[in-house]
């Protein structure tokens, strides 16, 4: 159980947003984010850790354990092949905090440039606040690998 | 976006709204669906037509087709004719999480919808300044509609 000490609205916000380059196309591109956020998935230490993603408005992004039992992570917010990715929902958070996060991919020379943005609103215990960072640069950076080896 | 407020008070909104329909409840709750659905729009030349799955967790969205679009809340209380609650995002692409009633009533000569928004979250200006109107044109035109159709003898 965390303890909510938050003295300033900042203390309940987290903003998160990278900027990943890919030598991959556009659809390569989407699809293997789609892939490393589904079934490739990670966490710490690279441990495969994989989730299920329902591709369409409303869908889950969850961790299956089968026989019913499982984690729920977010439902898709928005999704238009292959620029916009956008979830909502607690993620990995066992606690009061409400995330959004957003994979907007453009064209850009040479492939495909995503900005990635996780803002989150809630009692953020601070060691979530310095993993986060870390564990979405590392998945980032798995899409990304993943892209340009299928092109 | 970032967030920019400094007090508690900046992350909530609170939107309440009361509509007379001349029209019987059960037709009002079946318009008020119609309108946050298929008939939604955002202005007179701007239709937005949503889909709501009418059922406890059915998804509201905006369907692009092709398995695209955007989920604006899912139901979490239906009870017709009498009760609908949606939870969600909505519009907002940070986080924000709103809660949606629409409470309905029989009063002499039709139906009292009780309307209310609530929201928790990080809420842009331009949303905490737009949101109230685009409430009131919803629900002129589900009045407006659920009234044409006792006109019409439709019911």
């Amino acid at each position: 159980m965390i303890a909510a000490t938050a003295a300033k609205v900042e203390d309940l916000t987290l903003n998160i947003t990278q900027e990943i380059h890919v030598k991959a196309p556009l659809d390569a591109t989407f699809e293997a984010l789609l892939e490393q956020l589904g079934g490739l998935m990670t966490a710490a230490e690279n441990k495969p850790m994989p989730m299920k993603i329902e591709p369409w408005p409303g869908g889950r992004w969850y961790r299956d354990l089968g026989d019913g039992n499982g984690h729920l992570w977010a439902h898709v917010q928005a999704i238009k092949r292959p620029t916009l990715l956008e979830f909502c929902g607690p993620l990995m958070m066992s606690y009061p905090v409400a995330s959004n996060v957003q994979y907007r991919l453009s064209e850009e020379a040479g492939g495909t440039l995503i900005k990635f943005q996780h803002l989150a609103l809630g009692v953020i215990p601070e060691d979530y606040r310095k993993g986060l960072n870390e564990g979405w640069g590392s998945i980032n950076t798995r899409a990304k690998a993943l892209a340009e080896k299928k092109k | 976006m970032t967030g920019t407020a400094t007090r508690i008070e900046d992350l909530t909104l609170h939107i309440t709204e009361e509509i007379h329909v001349k029209a019987p409840i059960d037709v009002t709750f079946a318009t008020l669906l119609e309108q946050l659905g298929e008939f939604n729009q955002v202005a007179a030349d701007r239709p937005l037509p949503m889909k709501i799955e009418p059922w406890p967790g059915g998804r509201w969205y905006r369907d692009l087709g092709e398995n695209k679009g955007h989920l604006w809340g899912h139901v979490q209380s239906i009870k017709r004719p009498t009760l609908l609650e949606i939870y969600g995002p909505l519009i907002m692409s940070y986080p924000c999480m709103s809660n949606l009633q629409y409470r309905l009533s029989e009063e002499a000569g039709g139906t009292l919808i009780k309307f209310q928004h609530a929201a928790f979250g990080l809420i842009l200006g331009e949303h905490r300044q737009g949101i109230p109107n685009g409430w009131r044109y919803t629900h002129a035109l589900a009045k407006e509609r659920a009234e044409a159709k006792v006109s019409r003898g439709q019911i």
